[in-house]
C-alpha cells in the first residue's frame, strides 16, 4: 500500500490518509482512546457492515481481557437467571444486565450471543462468570457435551427427532 | 415452561453455498448470526449473495432453531466450511446429531475441507447437493465419487430455499445417524 512517489500535493494527502487507515484497518480501528466515551457510531473500517460493529468497545474489554471462560458451556445449553441474578440486576455491567434480562426465560448460550450482538467467545466468558457467581443457572440437557462425554444422541433420542421432523 | 431437550445439527459447506438459506428455511425464528471469534478475520462471513460479491469481514455463525413438539428443540448451526475455521468445528460438532454438508457442484472442491474433517472425526454426515434454480448438474453418484466418499455416506439432493427439501435432508441425516448410533 505504501506509495513511494508520494511527493505530489493531492496524491500525497490521499495516500497519507490511506496509510493512516490501512494498518489500522479492520483489525485496529480507532477505538483506543474513545472507547469509554463511545457514544459515536462505533468503529468503522473500510469493510464494516456486520452486527459486531455495534460494539462500541473492543470485545475483550468486556471480559477484562480474558478469553477463557471459567466454566465450560455448550452452545445449546440453556441458561436461566437465578433469584440471585434477579437481585443483582442493575448493579452489574450493562452487558450482564442485558443477559440477566434476556435469560429470565431459559435461553441457549448461542442465542444470547446472537440477540445481544456480542461475539460468542465474549458471551461465553460473561455467562460463565454469571454461572460461577450463582446469578445464572445452566439447564444442561442430558445430551449436552458439557455434561461430559461425547454426548452423541442415542437411538431413542434420534427416533424422537425423526418423529418430530415428520410431523413438521 | 419446561425445558425441551436440545439436539443440534451442523450445516457446513463452502462459500455462499446456501447454508444461511438452508437454516432459514427450517428455522422457527429468523436466524441469528453471531461472531464466532474474539478478533476479526479478514474474510469468511458466509451468508449473502453470489460468491463473487462477498465482502464482509467476520467469522460468522448462523443459528436457527425449530421446535419438534413440546419436549424437543432442534438447533441448526451454519458454519463456514473453509479449513481455517476448523477451530469452530470441534465445538460445534460435539454432541451433534451430525452434519449436513451442503455442496454446489460447480464448486465442489469448496467442501473438501469440511468433508475431510467430518470423515476423520467420525461425525455422521450427509452430503446435500444444493440445486440452485432447481437444476441438478451432476448425479449424486458422481458427486460421491468425486468426493471419494465412503460408501455409507448418503448423498441427497436438496433446495435450500424450500422447507420441505431442507426437512428431507435433515431427515436423511437423522436416519443416517441412527444407523451409526
Amino acid at each position: 500500500m505504501i506509495d513511494p512517489p508520494a511527493s505530489l500535493g493531492g496524491p500525497t494527502a490521499m495516500s497519507a490518509f490511506d496509510q493512516g487507515n490501512r494498518p489500522g484497518g479492520p483489525e485496529e480501528p480507532a477505538v483506543g482512546g474513545s472507547a469509554g466515551t463511545g457514544a459515536a457510531p462505533p468503529v468503522t473500517g473500510p469493510e464494516t457492515d456486520i452486527a459486531v460493529d455495534l460494539l462500541a468497545v473492543r470485545p475483550y474489554l468486556l471480559t477484562q481481557g480474558r478469553t477463557v471462560p471459567r466454566l465450560e458451556l455448550a452452545l445449546e445449553d440453556p441458561v436461566e437467571t437465578s433469584p440471585s441474578g434477579r437481585d443483582i440486576h442493575g448493579r452489574v455491567g450493562l452487558e450482564q444486565d442485558l443477559i440477566l434480562e434476556l435469560c429470565v426465560a431459559p435461553t441457549p448460550v448461542v442465542e444470547v450471543a446472537g440477540r445481544l450482538d456480542l461475539p460468542l467467545p465474549v458471551v461465553l466468558v460473561l455467562l460463565a462468570d454469571l454461572v460461577v457467581d450463582g446469578h445464572l443457572e445452566v439447564r444442561r440437557a442430558a445430551t449436552s457435551p458439557s455434561t461430559g462425554g461425547a454426548g452423541r444422541p442415542d437411538v431413542a433420542l434420534l427416533e424422537r427427532v425423526l418423529d418430530g421432523l415428520h410431523r413438521l | 415452561m419446561t425445558n425441551p431437550t436440545p439436539v443440534k445439527i451442523v450445516v457446513a459447506g463452502g462459500f455462499a453455498v446456501g447454508k444461511t438459506t438452508f437454516v432459514t428455511s427450517l428455522s422457527d425464528i429468523d436466524p441469528l448470526t453471531t461472531e464466532a471469534s474474539m478478533t476479526r478475520v479478514s474474510e469468511g462471513i458466509d451468508d449473502v449473495g453470489p460468491a463473487t460479491e462477498k465482502t464482509a469481514t467476520t467469522v460468522a455463525m448462523d443459528f436457527g432453531r425449530v421446535g419438534l413438539g413440546d419436549d424437543l428443540v432442534l438447533y441448526l448451526f451454519g458454519t463456514p466450511g473453509q479449513g481455517r475455521f476448523r477451530f469452530m468445528w470441534d465445538e460445534l460438532v460435539r454432541g451433534a446429531v451430525g452434519s449436513v454438508v451442503l455442496v454446489d457442484t460447480s464448486r465442489l472442491d469448496d467442501c473438501f475441507p469440511v468433508v475431510d474433517y467430518m470423515e476423520r472425526s467420525g461425525i455422521p454426515f450427509v452430503v446435500a447437493i444444493n440445486t440452485f434454480d432447481g437444476i441438478l448438474l451432476h448425479r449424486p453418484a458422481d458427486v460421491a465419487e468425486a468426493l471419494d466418499l465412503p460408501g455409507h455416506v448418503p448423498v441427497v439432493v436438496t433446495d435450500a430455499r424450500h422447507r420441505a427439501a431442507v426437512k428431507d435432508s435433515v431427515i436423511a441425516l437423522v436416519r443416517h445417524a441412527m444407523t451409526l448410533a
